[in-house]
């Protein structure tokens, strides 16, 4: 399998902290890996570098080969890498078909052919229901619905979902699951973001640990909910539930 | 030569005011996030109750200094209760238009009271100079560069040594940090902006010798202490105090040798470049 | 739909209303109170393109206004050519000292785009003082009346001005419709809710916020070279001052910040605030007026951030949906 994202030695520090300390890690072609970690691990300031949403200290970020580690975050999603918000964050005075619009446009030179494929994503994510609703005006579920269609709309390579399943009942959560499914089965590759350790669980064909901006341990999710050092810096056994 | 000299010691004089006034500034701005349009025209209303009290207690600019600096303190404070605390969070055109408010309120009620015309206020200082060999000083402005100097090294120190302080530095790095600390940001924001106002004020008693009270002085220190905040890097109290000096003295020469109406320009000119090479400030880390 | 067209019957109504003023009254004052309505009402709404929109605060319009009216001006005097092209030429000037401003300025956060503002605001000011030969300096510089032509925008009546300064309004109002619903007005509004997530799906702010200030320019400027014509005369203290770009920034906040309709609502509100004040304090207490600014800014932004226009529930952005249609579909 090749590595469509190759991390190395990654160093982000904001005042005193080091958030994100000599991270090397690769995302291969095609796979949903799960990034995890307790509280404070690291994990979105991750997704903030390889974004451009923050800009790397030190190391290096290769997508496909290529080095985008100084390149911005638009050029970024221009090349493929799209990605979602912790605290989803809709554009509030937009109707939910502008906000996937936004998305749309970066591929599509007219207003009329990014309404079509806004549409089409739309379609695809369960939205078209309610695609003239304001955004601002979503229940939590919808907006992140939202979120990954705007993303989606940008014909990523790589999709990075930062805690998309945060807030959500269980009858919630199993659609959301699905819906990964569904985006990954286009060719996709997801790199999923999640304290519910369930939805890891079920989702993802490898596991990555981060704890105090460090790589823990890596593997099959069942074999790393079992490691000790895992266990130890943050399942307190809560791992052993689903493994 | 000696022209040069003579300048450059008029302007760190100066420059002392303006590192008063911007260290308040920036201190505001560094613990709150907050751009005080309005610091300008506390100093006028620093320098306009000195002219009061001067005028209805009779008693000189010196001992009034002891006055109006915690009236200005109480003054700050009550305008954060007010008004500040209503935008905190909240996007900074708000923050930045709320003060613009203020300050044109400021500005304009003073005229609507006093009418636009100079005051000034009697005192025996204004002439008095102190002659170093072919130097003049005038008493007036080493008096209010020294106690300018001694305000920003002892609110360095309260910053740097003192529990406030940490609280400020906390508050200033991330107010959900120094809730986690046990620090109230509110009361913190509070503080910070009473200080920056009280320095703005005792900046209005200093210079209230050297320069004629009216409703519209403030604006001479407005846009200078930006420049100087930007130069020093927004937030940096240190950096405000050379940044105040430094400026004093570009003002003071480029009016000595190009030309009085051009010697603010010089300052702007400063200002743009800083901010094209380097948008942390002349003394700041480099890089964002 | 019916409500739409409702809207737009009201605007004609209203466009017919404002035309037929000038053949009810011939009262100059009234006119010319009206035309400074108008004309703040486009500054306003060019203001509302980088203010408003981009969420990037400008307090130096006052630069991109006195280089529209002083470049018309002096190629007029100077070089007699009509203001007609003059204002075109000015508005170039315009955004020139937009792209300087604003380059180095929105690769930064933060208020710097508001302090550079003021400082290039202070540079022209000092600038146009300073150079008496070409500016005439603190005492400005005059158009000579040459008799009524229409090729040099001068006319004996104030009610051709009147039609001319209505016109641009409506201009500037259709093609600030145009803008709104284009890519870069669908861009601008994404920057304005979240910069960091517009960014991430490819929107290139920096380019954005520039283009909406060349815009934002383009249009002061040429509104500055009509301010010229009308008023027939400009000077630094009264078209270069920071209470100028104050002004111009009041009129889309206090009426509504990134709304079209907005600044026309702010205009005639600063504007008529103005003329009371003026009439009822007369020019002893000079401070009044803008006491009250100053005022209705801090209430403005403490009570109803999203300015007056909010109040009026009928003329909102018109592309939001009504809120039951929101509740309903949402379920």
């Amino acid at each position: 399998m090749s590595a469509i994202l190759d991390i190395k030695g990654l160093n982000k520090s904001f005042g005193g902290i080091h958030a994100v300390k000599d991270l090397t890690m690769q995302v291969n072609e095609g796979e949903i890996l799960g990034l995890i970690g307790p509280n404070g691990s690291g994990k979105s300031t991750t997704v903030n570098l390889i974004s451009g949403t923050y800009s790397a200290d030190s190391g290096q970020i290769l997508l496909a080969g290529k080095d985008i580690t100084r390149i911005s975050a638009p050029d970024r999603a221009l090349m493929g890498v799209g990605r979602t918000f912790q605290a989803s964050r809709p554009f509030l005075d937009m109707s939910v078909l502008e906000n996937i619009m936004i998305g749309a446009l970066l591929h599509d030179s007219s207003m009329a052919k990014a309404r079509k494929s806004a549409e089409e994503v739309a379609e695809f994510t369960g939205l078209t229901r309610v695609r003239d609703s304001r955004s601002g005006s979503l229940p939590v579920e919808t907006r992140r619905r939202l979120d990954l269609a705007r993303a989606l709309a940008l014909k990523p390579k790589v999709l990075m979902l930062d805690e998309s399943m945060a807030g959500l009942n269980p009858s919630e959560m199993e659609a959301g699951v699905e819906l990964v499914k569904k985006i990954h089965a286009t060719g996709i590759t997801v790199v999923f973001i999640e304290h519910v350790m369930k939805a890891v669980v079920s989702l993802c064909t490898r596991v990555v640990v981060l704890n105090q901006g460090e790589l823990l341990a890596e593997g099959a999710p069942r074999d790393v909910l079992r490691n000790e050092k895992v266990v130890a810096a943050y399942l307190g056994g809560e791992g052993h539930k689903y493994a | 030569m000696l022209t040069v000299v003579q300048s450059i010691i008029n302007g760190l004089m100066i420059g002392g005011i303006y590192a008063l006034v911007a260290v308040g500034l920036t201190l505001i701005f560094g613990v709150m996030g907050i751009v005080n349009f309005a610091q300008g025209e506390f100093l006028m209303a620093g320098m306009f109750i000195t002219w009061l009290l001067n005028k209805w207690l009779h008693l000189g600019i010196y001992p009034l200094f002891f006055v109006v600096t915690p009236i200005m303190l109480l003054f700050g404070w009550g305008i954060f209760r007010t008004l500040i605390t209503r935008v905190i969070g909240k996007s900074d055109i708000y923050q930045i238009l709320l003060t613009l408010g203020l300050s044109i309120f400021l500005v304009n009620g003073a005229i609507m009271i006093w009418g636009p015309d100079y005051q000034s206020i009697p005192n025996t200082v204004k002439q008095a100079a102190w002659h170093l060999g072919p130097f003049m000083i005038p008493v007036a402005r080493v008096v209010a560069f020294l106690v300018a100097a001694a305000l920003v090294v002892v609110l360095e120190i309260i910053i740097n040594r003192t529990e406030m302080g940490r609280a400020m530095r906390a508050t200033a790095e991330s107010a959900e940090i120094a809730t986690l600390l046990g620090i109230n940001p509110r009361k913190t924001f509070a503080l910070a902006f009473a200080i920056g106002i009280a320095l703005a004020g005792a900046a209005g008693v200093l210079i209230s010798p050297l320069f004629y009270v009216y409703p519209q002085v403030g604006g001479l220190f407005n846009n200078t202490a930006f420049v100087v905040v930007v130069l020093g890097g927004m937030g940096d109290v240190t950096g405000a105090m050379f940044g105040g000096l430094l400026i004093g003295v570009v003002e003071a020469l480029s009016a000595t040798f190009i030309s009085l109406d051009l010697a603010q320009l010089g300052v702007y000119v400063i200002f743009i470049l800083v901010l094209f090479l380097r948008p942390n400030g002349l003394f700041g880390r480099s890089g964002s | 739909m019916l409500a739409r067209w409702g809207t737009r019957g009201l605007v004609v109504l209203l466009i017919a209303a404002l035309a037929a003023i000038p053949f009810v009254t011939d009262q100059q004052y009234l006119l010319n109170t009206i035309m400074m309505i108008f004309l703040f009402s486009a500054l306003g709404i060019a203001w509302n393109f980088i203010g408003g929109y981009a969420a990037q605060l400008s307090l130096g319009h006052a630069v991109f206004l006195s280089l529209g009216a002083y470049t018309t001006i002096i190629l007029y005097t100077r070089y007699h050519i009509s203001p007609i092209f003059g204002m075109f030429v000015g508005a170039a000037v315009a955004m020139v000292a937009a792209l300087i401003i604003g380059y180095p300025c929105f690769r930064l956060r933060g208020p710097y785009f508001t302090l550079s503002t003021i400082a290039f605001g202070e540079i022209l000011r000092i600038l146009l003082l300073h150079y008496v030969n070409f500016t005439g300096g603190a005492n400005g510089l005059l158009i000579p009346y040459k008799g009524q032509s229409a090729w040099n925008l001068q006319f004996d009546s104030k009610a051709a001005y009147y039609y001319i300064v209505l016109f641009m309004l409506i201009a500037v109002y259709m093609f600030g419709k145009l803008i709104t619903g284009s890519r870069i007005g669908m861009y601008l509004q994404a920057i304005r809710d979240d910069q960091d997530a517009a960014e991430s799906l490819g929107v290139k702010t920096h380019n954005v916020k520039l283009v909406a200030l060349l815009i934002s320019a383009g249009i002061t400027g040429i509104m500055g070279a009509m301010y010229a014509c009308v008023i027939g005369f400009v000077d630094p203290g009264s078209v270069g001052s920071i209470t100028m770009s104050i002004q111009i920034a009041l009129v889309a906040i206090v009426g509504g910040v990134g709304t079209l309709a907005g600044p026309i609502v702010g205009a005639a509100v600063v504007t008529g605030l103005t003329e009371a004040t003026n009439s009822f304090f007369g020019a002893a207490r000079t401070g009044t007026s803008m006491t009250l600014y100053g005022a209705l800014l801090m209430i403005i932004v403490l009570t109803r951030p999203a300015g007056l226009i909010s109040l009026v529930e009928l003329i909102k952005w018109p592309k939001k949906p009504a809120k039951a249609n929101v509740e309903v579909a949402s379920r």
